[in-house]
């Protein structure tokens, strides 16, 4: 056998090895059924614009409820069932962490802006991917705080306290989910969420029991 | 020689079970999720419109009503939790091992499930305690009333019910942070579908079963006692459902056999799908339409008139909804009661709730009728009434020689605050909802003079006001610039024409 077959083959090995564990790890991370959560979610949204697109409630939860519905999910994603065993690996992690927070981010702002794409509403779409980004960063900075299995609560919360909020005449930056997709500030606010969170959990993981992997 | 072993005796019967139920309850109350997510709880509540309302006039209707109002996010979360607590033997693999253990499985769940919903109960109750003992000491008239309360106390457990029973049959990580965003996203499509009038959607928990009208015509316990059995019922479905999955009703091949250990479950479910049931049909009962159309004496059509949801809800909102079955729909009567009134030049009365704020109303009023105290035809006291269906519900009436300012229940820090200001000054410009409208010349030297009382008086324009026609804006400046003497005199001798709508705009001087 030439050396240069065998750099091949190595070569070859070495990429098969590589898809292998990536897909290992989205496997880990149910990342399928997580894909199927996301869609699930735009049908449910779709559902409620058929039944409603004009009443006051709609117009004030629907592109605050889905975006979190879908953060919610992304955090609970980043669940991972290893615990420490996987940090002693020799591969880099937050290449792959990274990776899969990015394509599942990607997945859900066209997931709701899609779902949101025949609502006559000004803005619509970019305010609910905004919503999305922001929410995301609040469940992944849970994730690293209290763990992914209640990574859900931070989001939740806040999202209960916006909602509740008396209308103001003018939205302050803290409560961007309220702003119009068009507002800069409030996109800010969310995208600086978006990366603390990414950056915490791709850096540090998240704080899991690894007796609670499900 | 024969040797004995000692033979060990299985714990059976009511004792053993009543014995070690506590212990197992004392440890899921020590190992809950819910602890560790009490700060959250607290922000919930701390943030939510119950607490904002703290601070403003303490009337007993809202502040009990606002009791339910609290269920919004703490509803949801707890059976977000619930889910996740539901889930936690499947999700450590302890299936196996737990099902060696003697105890009925379905009592082990259970007393997971009553670990949460006691955690809950008991924020929720001290919620309730520090609203109540705030509002006794802040309130001026009426008590609290049961049915939010009752709602509540009930609704807590309903939720971690249904919540433990999505984690028990979907025990993956994702169903609790999906069962409290979709239990909240349930609640706002309820109230949504209750806003158009759809009746199942009164039985949701956080539908007010007391109306801020209470204060004037009282309220009933009809609906608070439907949405409890319809609460009751979903957590006895809830919770038999659990105990069937485990104990099969119908086991064996080819042939049904009734296993015993599954009929408590069996009991709890049917009770609970009967309660269901029932509460789904009285409130299906309550015609709010028809009642509405025996009120007014017009005919309205009871479902299906998309014009007609408006008035619908006027009437829901005014007295609150009534359940046929449970007796006479007629109209309520107002309750009997003493106004307080104020000392000032034009003398303010309201219901003594709104004591706290009588200073405050009296003021704005006083400073909006300064510049008409004593001319003929102006108001000699303003006196609150209670709204009363297909009414006006303010404006300058007669009552015996005397012209009476009537202004609907209002109080100070609304954020409708200078709407209301604006229908007082209209109505002291002679602006009259149930009187034929006047020329729109002369409605629009009524629109100048009371812009002129709000800016005598101080008060800003409410924001949808504030596109007013330029020809009015500058004859309420040409009249504010006149002499204050002549200004007077002019009052004097044509007020009473104005609120007849006999001048015009362009008559003002």
């Amino acid at each position: 056998m030439s050396i240069r077959s065998e750099a091949d083959i190595m070569s070859k090995i070495s990429s098969s090895g590589e898809m292998r564990l990536t897909l290992l790890f989205l496997r880990s991370r149910q990342a399928p059924r997580t894909l199927l959560l996301l869609a699930a979610i735009g049908i449910a949204a779709i559902l409620w614009l058929s039944w409603d697109t004009a009443g006051e409630i709609t117009l004030l939860m629907l592109p605050i409820l889905a975006p979190l519905a879908a953060a919610s999910v992304i955090g609970v994603a980043t669940a991972s069932p290893f615990g420490e065993n996987e940090v002693i690996v020799s591969r880099p992690l937050w290449t792959w962490r990274l990776a899969h927070l990015m394509g599942l981010l990607l997945t859900g702002s066209l997931v709701v802006a899609l779902a949101v794409s025949s609502w006559d509403l000004p803005y619509v779409g970019q305010s609910v991917v905004r919503n999305l980004a922001g929410f995301t960063g609040l469940s992944l900075i849970a994730s690293w705080l209290l763990g992914s299995a209640i990574s859900w609560s931070i989001p939740f919360a806040y999202a209960v306290f916006v909602l509740l909020l008396p209308k103001p005449d003018a939205i302050p930056i803290w409560a961007w989910p309220l702003s119009a997709g068009n507002d800069l500030p409030a996109s800010l606010a969310a995208g600086a969420l978006l990366l603390v969170g990414l950056c915490l959990v791709t850096w540090r993981g998240t704080r899991d029991n690894i007796r609670e992997a499900a | 020689m024969s040797i004995s072993a000692p033979i060990v005796q299985p714990a059976k019967g009511p004792n053993s079970l009543s014995r070690i139920t506590p212990d197992l309850l004392k440890i899921e109350l020590r190992r809950n999720t819910l602890l560790l997510l009490v700060p959250f709880m607290v922000a919930l509540v701390w943030f939510s419109p119950l607490v904002r309302d703290l601070g403003n006039l303490a009337l007993w209707p809202d502040r009990s009503a606002g009791m339910q109002n609290g269920l919004q996010g703490l509803g949801p979360f707890v059976a977000g939790v619930a889910a996740w607590m539901a889930g936690r033997e499947r999700r450590r693999k302890m299936d196996d091992l737990l099902a060696t253990t003697p105890r009925p499985p379905w009592l082990r769940e259970i007393t997971i499930w009553a670990a949460t919903t006691l955690w809950s109960l008991l924020f929720y109750s001290l919620m309730a305690a520090l609203v109540l003992v705030i509002t006794w000491q802040q309130a001026t008239w009426g008590g609290p009333y049961a049915g939010p309360f009752l709602v509540g106390l009930l609704a807590l457990p309903a939720f971690s019910a249904l919540g433990f029973t999505l984690g028990h049959f979907l025990p993956g990580r994702f169903t609790p942070a999906l069962v409290a965003v979709g239990a909240f996203a349930i609640m706002g499509v309820g109230m949504k579908a209750a806003l158009n009038g759809t009746n199942w959607a009164y039985l949701m928990p956080i539908y007010p079963n007391v109306s801020t009208n209470a204060l004037w015509y009282g309220s009933t316990l009809d609906l608070a006692i439907v949405q409890a059995l319809f609460l009751l019922g979903v957590t006895g479905l809830s919770l038999g459902s659990i105990g069937l999955d485990f104990h099969k009703p119908f086991q064996g091949r080819g042939r049904m056999a009734y296993t015993a250990a599954s009929r408590p479950a069996l009991v709890t479910g049917i009770i609970g799908l009967v309660l269901i049931a029932m509460s789904v049909a009285l409130v299906s009962s309550s015609d709010t339409t028809a009642y509405q159309a025996d009120l007014l004496g017009v005919r309205i059509p009871v479902f299906g008139s998309h014009g007609l949801l408006k008035d619908q809800l006027y009437s829901t909102d005014l007295y609150g909804v009534e359940i046929p079955s449970f007796g006479d729909t007629s109209q309520p009567a107002a309750m009997p009661y003493s106004p307080v009134c104020g000392t000032d030049p034009l003398p303010v009365c309201v219901h003594p709730a709104y004591q706290p704020d009588l200073s405050r109303i009296s003021a704005q009023f006083n400073s909006l009728a300064r510049p008409l105290l004593g001319l003929t035809g102006a108001p000699v006291r303003a006196e609150q009434r209670p709204p009363e269906p297909g009414k006006s519900d303010s404006g300058i009436i007669t009552e015996g020689s005397e012209q009476v300012l009537v202004f609907p229940p209002f109080s100070i820090g609304d954020p409708n605050e200078t709407l209301y200001a604006w229908e007082v000054a209209e109505n002291l410009a002679g602006f009259d909802p149930s009187r034929s409208a006047p020329p729109e010349a002369a409605q629009q030297a009524q629109d100048a003079f009371a812009l002129y009382l709000m800016d005598q008086a101080g008060i800003s324009l409410p924001s949808i006001m504030s596109k007013l026609d330029a020809n009015v804006t500058a004859a309420e400046k040409r009249f504010a610039a006149l002499n204050p003497q002549a200004r007077q005199d002019w009052l004097r001798a044509h007020y009473l024409q104005l609120v007849q709508g006999q001048v015009k705009l362009e008559d003002l001087p």
